[in-house]
Protein backbone atom coordinates (compact mmCIF):
# COMPACT_ATOMS: atom_id res chain seq x y z
CA UNK A 1 0.00 0.00 0.00
CA UNK A 2 2.46 1.88 0.78
CA UNK A 3 4.88 1.48 -2.22
CA UNK A 4 1.44 2.56 -4.36
CA UNK A 5 1.14 5.93 -2.25
CA UNK A 6 4.92 6.50 -3.30
CA UNK A 7 4.20 5.55 -6.96
CA UNK A 8 1.17 8.22 -7.44
CA UNK A 9 3.73 10.93 -5.17
CA UNK A 10 5.82 10.38 -8.20
CA UNK A 11 3.63 10.49 -10.91
CA UNK A 12 2.27 13.60 -9.25
CA UNK A 13 5.25 15.31 -9.31
CA UNK A 14 6.94 13.81 -13.02
CA UNK A 15 3.07 15.35 -13.98
CA UNK A 16 3.61 18.86 -12.43
CA UNK A 17 7.13 19.27 -13.37
CA UNK A 18 6.58 17.90 -17.29
CA UNK A 19 3.08 19.97 -18.30
CA UNK A 20 4.07 22.89 -16.72
CA UNK A 21 7.66 23.07 -18.57
CA UNK A 22 5.56 22.08 -21.98
CA UNK A 23 3.27 24.40 -21.08
CA UNK A 24 5.77 27.12 -21.22
CA UNK A 25 7.39 25.98 -23.60
CA UNK A 26 4.15 26.02 -25.84
CA UNK A 27 3.70 29.96 -24.92
CA UNK A 28 7.54 31.16 -25.49
CA UNK A 29 7.74 28.93 -29.10
CA UNK A 30 3.71 30.29 -29.95
CA UNK A 31 5.14 33.74 -28.68
CA UNK A 32 7.76 33.54 -30.82
CA UNK A 33 6.29 32.39 -33.80
CA UNK A 34 3.77 35.29 -33.88
CA UNK A 35 1.06 32.63 -33.03
CA UNK A 36 -1.06 34.17 -30.27
CA UNK A 37 -3.61 31.79 -29.34
CA UNK A 38 -3.25 28.37 -27.65
CA UNK A 39 -6.14 26.09 -27.92
CA UNK A 40 -7.96 24.58 -24.82
CA UNK A 41 -7.95 20.76 -27.44
CA UNK A 42 -4.15 21.80 -27.60
CA UNK A 43 -3.42 21.73 -23.63
CA UNK A 44 -5.73 18.65 -23.69
CA UNK A 45 -3.85 16.88 -25.84
CA UNK A 46 -0.36 18.26 -23.79
CA UNK A 47 -1.56 16.64 -20.66
CA UNK A 48 -2.72 13.79 -22.26
CA UNK A 49 0.90 12.94 -23.28
CA UNK A 50 2.19 14.17 -20.05
CA UNK A 51 0.25 11.69 -18.02
CA UNK A 52 1.13 8.92 -20.70
CA UNK A 53 4.59 10.23 -20.29
CA UNK A 54 4.99 10.62 -16.20
CA UNK A 55 3.26 6.89 -16.29
CA UNK A 56 6.24 5.61 -18.34
CA UNK A 57 8.82 7.14 -16.16
CA UNK A 58 7.13 6.07 -13.13
CA UNK A 59 7.00 2.62 -14.04
CA UNK A 60 10.16 2.68 -15.80
CA UNK A 61 12.21 4.19 -13.48
CA UNK A 62 10.43 3.83 -9.99
CA UNK A 63 9.23 0.15 -9.57
CA UNK A 64 11.13 -2.30 -7.29
CA UNK A 65 10.81 -4.42 -10.30
CA UNK A 66 12.63 -2.09 -12.77
CA UNK A 67 14.81 -0.64 -10.16
CA UNK A 68 16.70 -4.03 -10.22
CA UNK A 69 17.16 -4.32 -13.67
CA UNK A 70 19.38 -1.58 -14.26
CA UNK A 71 19.17 1.66 -16.02
CA UNK A 72 19.37 1.58 -19.27
CA UNK A 73 16.42 -1.73 -19.18
CA UNK A 74 14.58 0.61 -17.78
CA UNK A 75 15.56 3.50 -20.14
CA UNK A 76 14.70 1.06 -23.24
CA UNK A 77 11.52 0.07 -21.55
CA UNK A 78 10.78 3.78 -21.28
CA UNK A 79 11.69 4.55 -25.08
CA UNK A 80 9.52 1.52 -26.14
CA UNK A 81 6.44 2.83 -24.45
CA UNK A 82 7.13 6.34 -24.95
CA UNK A 83 8.48 7.31 -28.10
CA UNK A 84 5.16 5.66 -30.21
CA UNK A 85 2.63 7.37 -28.51
CA UNK A 86 4.89 10.31 -28.79
CA UNK A 87 5.20 10.08 -31.82
CA UNK A 88 1.54 9.87 -32.66
CA UNK A 89 0.66 12.77 -30.25
CA UNK A 90 3.33 15.01 -32.11
CA UNK A 91 1.48 14.17 -35.26
CA UNK A 92 -1.57 14.78 -33.51
CA UNK A 93 -1.02 17.81 -31.98
CA UNK A 94 0.19 19.64 -35.70
CA UNK A 95 3.71 20.45 -33.51
CA UNK A 96 5.58 19.92 -36.90
CA UNK A 97 2.98 21.92 -38.86
CA UNK A 98 0.35 18.92 -39.53
CA UNK A 99 2.31 15.85 -40.90
CA UNK A 100 5.59 17.43 -40.61
CA UNK A 101 8.70 17.46 -42.88
CA UNK A 102 11.04 14.63 -42.85
CA UNK A 103 13.69 17.02 -41.47
CA UNK A 104 11.82 17.51 -38.30
CA UNK A 105 11.27 14.01 -37.88
CA UNK A 106 14.63 12.85 -38.33
CA UNK A 107 16.06 15.35 -35.89
CA UNK A 108 13.53 13.84 -33.31
CA UNK A 109 14.64 10.50 -34.21
CA UNK A 110 18.03 11.85 -34.01
CA UNK A 111 17.89 13.37 -30.52
CA UNK A 112 16.24 10.41 -29.19
CA UNK A 113 19.23 7.98 -30.91
CA UNK A 114 22.06 10.61 -29.33
CA UNK A 115 20.54 10.12 -25.63
CA UNK A 116 20.06 6.24 -26.02
CA UNK A 117 23.50 6.05 -27.19
CA UNK A 118 25.20 8.39 -24.87
CA UNK A 119 23.54 6.49 -21.86
CA UNK A 120 24.71 3.37 -23.18
CA UNK A 121 28.60 4.66 -23.68
CA UNK A 122 28.61 5.91 -20.16
CA UNK A 123 27.44 2.37 -19.09
CA UNK A 124 29.73 0.80 -21.24
CA UNK A 125 32.98 2.56 -20.54
CA UNK A 126 32.68 4.38 -17.46
CA UNK A 127 30.18 2.39 -14.96
CA UNK A 128 31.23 -1.51 -15.85
CA UNK A 129 34.98 -0.59 -14.99
CA UNK A 130 33.35 1.30 -11.76
CA UNK A 131 31.55 -2.51 -10.85
CA UNK A 132 34.74 -4.02 -11.60
CA UNK A 133 36.52 -2.28 -9.18
CA UNK A 134 33.65 -1.88 -6.29
CA UNK A 135 33.37 -5.99 -6.72
CA UNK A 136 36.98 -6.06 -6.23
CA UNK A 137 37.21 -3.88 -3.02
CA UNK A 138 34.17 -5.60 -1.51
CA UNK A 139 35.64 -9.38 -2.15
CA UNK A 140 38.93 -7.63 -0.39
CA UNK A 141 36.91 -6.16 2.43
CA UNK A 142 35.37 -10.13 2.90
CA UNK A 143 38.96 -11.32 2.66
CA UNK A 144 39.67 -8.91 5.54
CA UNK A 145 37.20 -9.15 8.14
CA UNK A 146 37.22 -12.91 7.26
CA UNK B 1 48.49 -21.14 13.61
CA UNK B 2 48.49 -24.16 15.69
CA UNK B 3 44.82 -26.18 15.90
CA UNK B 4 44.09 -28.88 18.17
CA UNK B 5 40.86 -30.81 18.96
CA UNK B 6 40.84 -32.30 22.42
CA UNK B 7 37.70 -34.02 23.76
CA UNK B 8 37.28 -33.49 27.25
CA UNK B 9 33.86 -32.13 27.94
CA UNK B 10 30.52 -34.44 28.26
CA UNK B 11 28.35 -31.97 25.81
CA UNK B 12 28.34 -29.18 23.62
CA UNK B 13 31.53 -27.67 22.18
CA UNK B 14 34.07 -25.05 23.48
CA UNK B 15 36.66 -22.93 22.11
CA UNK B 16 39.32 -21.20 23.37
CA UNK B 17 42.07 -18.92 22.13
CA UNK B 18 45.74 -18.86 23.28
CA UNK B 19 48.11 -16.19 21.95
CA UNK B 20 51.00 -14.43 23.16
CA UNK B 21 49.09 -11.08 21.93
CA UNK B 22 45.76 -10.18 20.87
CA UNK B 23 45.68 -8.51 17.19
CA UNK B 24 43.41 -7.72 14.20
CA UNK B 25 43.82 -11.68 13.26
CA UNK B 26 43.48 -13.24 16.70
CA UNK B 27 39.97 -10.57 17.09
CA UNK B 28 39.07 -11.78 13.10
CA UNK B 29 39.20 -15.59 14.44
CA UNK B 30 37.21 -14.33 17.42
CA UNK B 31 35.04 -12.96 15.29
CA UNK B 32 34.25 -15.94 13.16
CA UNK B 33 33.79 -18.54 15.66
CA UNK B 34 31.63 -16.34 17.64
CA UNK B 35 29.55 -16.13 14.36
CA UNK B 36 29.79 -19.89 13.82
CA UNK B 37 26.85 -20.63 15.53
CA UNK B 38 25.09 -17.36 15.62
CA UNK B 39 21.79 -17.95 14.73
CA UNK B 40 18.06 -16.18 14.54
CA UNK B 41 14.68 -17.50 15.44
CA UNK B 42 12.18 -17.63 12.47
CA UNK B 43 8.82 -19.12 10.83
CA UNK B 44 8.43 -20.73 7.69
CA UNK B 45 4.66 -22.16 7.04
CA UNK B 46 3.72 -22.27 10.89
CA UNK B 47 7.05 -24.39 11.94
CA UNK B 48 9.62 -22.46 13.62
CA UNK B 49 13.69 -22.58 12.83
CA UNK B 50 16.40 -21.51 13.69
CA UNK B 51 18.28 -19.38 10.97
CA UNK B 52 22.11 -19.60 10.58
CA UNK B 53 23.34 -16.13 9.93
CA UNK B 54 25.56 -17.30 7.23
CA UNK B 55 22.43 -18.56 5.31
CA UNK B 56 20.60 -15.32 5.07
CA UNK B 57 21.13 -13.58 1.96
CA UNK B 58 19.34 -10.75 3.24
CA UNK B 59 16.30 -9.11 5.15
CA UNK B 60 13.69 -7.48 4.14
CA UNK B 61 10.73 -5.49 5.74
CA UNK B 62 7.39 -5.40 4.24
CA UNK B 63 4.26 -4.33 5.56
CA UNK B 64 5.60 -3.93 9.22
CA UNK B 65 6.40 -7.88 9.05
CA UNK B 66 9.95 -8.96 8.29
CA UNK B 67 11.53 -11.30 6.08
CA UNK B 68 14.78 -13.59 5.91
CA UNK B 69 15.54 -14.83 2.58
CA UNK B 70 18.25 -18.01 2.35
CA UNK B 71 18.83 -19.90 -0.63
CA UNK B 72 15.16 -21.24 -1.33
CA UNK B 73 13.31 -20.25 1.63
CA UNK B 74 11.79 -17.23 2.99
CA UNK B 75 11.45 -16.69 6.58
CA UNK B 76 9.39 -14.56 8.86
CA UNK B 77 10.33 -13.42 12.09
CA UNK B 78 9.18 -11.61 15.05
CA UNK B 79 12.24 -9.16 15.17
CA UNK B 80 11.74 -6.02 13.73
CA UNK B 81 14.33 -4.39 11.11
CA UNK B 82 16.03 -1.64 13.68
CA UNK B 83 16.29 -4.46 16.27
CA UNK B 84 17.66 -6.79 14.29
CA UNK B 85 20.42 -4.11 12.92
CA UNK B 86 21.42 -3.67 15.95
CA UNK B 87 21.59 -7.09 16.82
CA UNK B 88 23.83 -8.00 13.96
CA UNK B 89 27.44 -7.36 12.91
CA UNK B 90 27.77 -4.41 11.15
CA UNK B 91 30.93 -5.50 8.65
CA UNK B 92 28.51 -7.88 7.53
CA UNK B 93 25.08 -6.94 7.19
CA UNK B 94 24.69 -3.64 6.32
CA UNK B 95 21.93 -1.22 6.19
CA UNK B 96 21.25 -1.06 2.19
CA UNK B 97 17.77 0.96 1.75
CA UNK B 98 15.19 1.70 4.00
CA UNK B 99 13.82 -1.62 4.37
CA UNK B 100 16.51 -4.12 3.23
CA UNK B 101 19.55 -5.37 5.17
CA UNK B 102 21.64 -7.29 3.01
CA UNK B 103 24.54 -9.93 3.97
CA UNK B 104 28.08 -8.34 2.44
CA UNK B 105 29.25 -12.41 2.21
CA UNK B 106 26.71 -13.06 -0.12
CA UNK B 107 26.98 -10.80 -2.58
CA UNK B 108 29.11 -11.72 -5.87
CA UNK B 109 28.88 -8.42 -7.92
CA UNK B 110 27.93 -4.44 -7.15
CA UNK B 111 27.16 -2.69 -10.05
CA UNK B 112 26.94 1.44 -9.63
CA UNK B 113 24.46 2.79 -11.83
CA UNK B 114 23.88 6.41 -13.46
CA UNK B 115 21.01 6.73 -10.88
CA UNK B 116 23.84 6.49 -8.26
CA UNK B 117 22.24 3.73 -6.98
CA UNK B 118 23.95 0.14 -6.96
CA UNK B 119 22.70 -2.87 -8.00
CA UNK B 120 24.31 -6.06 -6.10
CA UNK B 121 24.46 -9.35 -7.22
CA UNK B 122 23.58 -12.45 -4.81
CA UNK B 123 24.85 -15.64 -4.74
CA UNK B 124 21.52 -17.07 -5.80
CA UNK B 125 21.38 -14.59 -8.52
CA UNK B 126 19.07 -11.83 -6.86
CA UNK B 127 19.64 -8.11 -7.19
CA UNK B 128 18.95 -6.21 -4.18
CA UNK B 129 19.59 -2.00 -4.63
CA UNK B 130 21.53 -0.35 -2.74
CA UNK B 131 20.21 2.85 -2.45
CA UNK B 132 22.01 5.83 -2.76
CA UNK B 133 21.40 7.23 0.46
CA UNK B 134 23.44 4.42 1.90
CA UNK B 135 25.96 4.03 -0.58
CA UNK B 136 28.57 6.50 1.06
CA UNK B 137 27.92 4.09 4.01
CA UNK B 138 29.31 1.26 1.58
CA UNK B 139 31.88 3.25 0.13
CA UNK B 140 33.07 3.85 3.39
CA UNK B 141 32.76 0.22 4.90
CA UNK B 142 34.72 -1.19 2.09
CA UNK B 143 37.69 1.11 1.39
CA UNK B 144 36.60 2.81 -1.57
CA UNK B 145 35.83 6.30 0.00
CA UNK B 146 38.70 9.16 -1.21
Amino acid sequence: MEDIKKLLVYFRNAMAFSYSWLVLCTVIVSLIGGNREVTVLYLLKLLALCAWGSLCFVFSFCTAVMRKKGFIFSLTVFFLLFVPVEVLMFYLMGIFAGAGTPALWITLGVIIVAFYISAICVDVFIMRKRSQKYTEKLMEYNARKG
Amino acid sequence: MKVTVIKDIDSGTAVEIHCREVTSETERLERYIRRFDERLTASENGAAYNVSLEEILYIESVDKKTFLYTTGHVFQTEKRLYELEEILDEKTFFRCSKSVIVNLNRITKLRPEVTRNILATLTNGEVVVISRRYVKGLKTLIGLDG
